[in-house]
């Protein structure tokens, strides 16, 4: 099923650059990029921790892509 | 790409082991030309020496799960992966095809240590893989 994120808007809300976002995380800037244009879908103990950093749910940040 | 190597302990260690493998395969590979071939060594010494460069070059695969194993960055991870399926893919049917076409056509034999030499050069051409399908081709060739 194709998933889609929220994470660049998320990041440019918070004005974090992907290296930001990456050390917050513990993981690559390659694996923010990866996320973020949709190569990449995170495990789920991984989208815990994007949840965490952003303070959100899960959900409120990976989204069904219907289209 | 080398600069982030060396911060990483899973790094250093995947260079420390190659570094390794790499020196304990030249020395022994030297002492294969120098004892066996110049000076006729024989019986089970020799076997013993003329088995170590291929000991050496085989802990690659080994050394490069233990990259995979050891990599806290499960994106990193999931590269590696493919690159070792590149790898692997390329090195088999190379072999495969060529098999057959030494036996059915007029082809020289190759020794057996090109394959792996083969799956090494596979790492590279998975990395290439990934930077072109992925954007990023990870961080240890």
């Amino acid at each position: 099923m194709p998933v889609k994120n929220r994470l660049r808007v998320l990041r440019a809300e918070r004005e974090w650059s992907q290296q930001d976002l990456a050390e917050r995380l513990e993981v690559s800037r390659q694996s923010v990029n990866a996320i973020e244009t949709g190569k990449y879908d995170p495990s789920l103990p991984l989208a815990f921790r994007i949840a965490d950093v952003f303070d959100l749910a899960i959900e409120e940040i990976f989204l069904r892509d219907a289209g | 790409m080398i600069g982030s190597l060396r911060k990483k302990p899973e790094a250093k260690r995947y260079l420390v082991r190659i570094a390794t493998a790499m020196m304990i395969y030249l020395v022994s590979l030297a002492g294969c030309e120098w004892l066996i071939e110049g000076r006729g060594l024989s019986g089970a010494p020799a076997f013993a020496l003329a088995a170590l460069p291929g000991i050496a070059f085989a802990a690659v695969p080994w050394i490069f799960t233990r990259l995979i194993v050891e990599e806290q960055d499960e994106y990193l991870r999931f590269l590696y992966v493919r690159q070792v399926m590149v790898a692997t893919g390329l090195t088999l049917t190379a072999a495969a095809i060529w098999g057959f076409l030494e036996t059915y056509m007029d082809l020289p034999h190759v020794p057996a240590f090109w394959w792996p030499t083969i799956w090494c050069l596979g790492l590279g051409v998975g990395a290439i893989v990934n930077k072109v399908t992925m954007g990023s081709a990870g961080e240890c060739l």
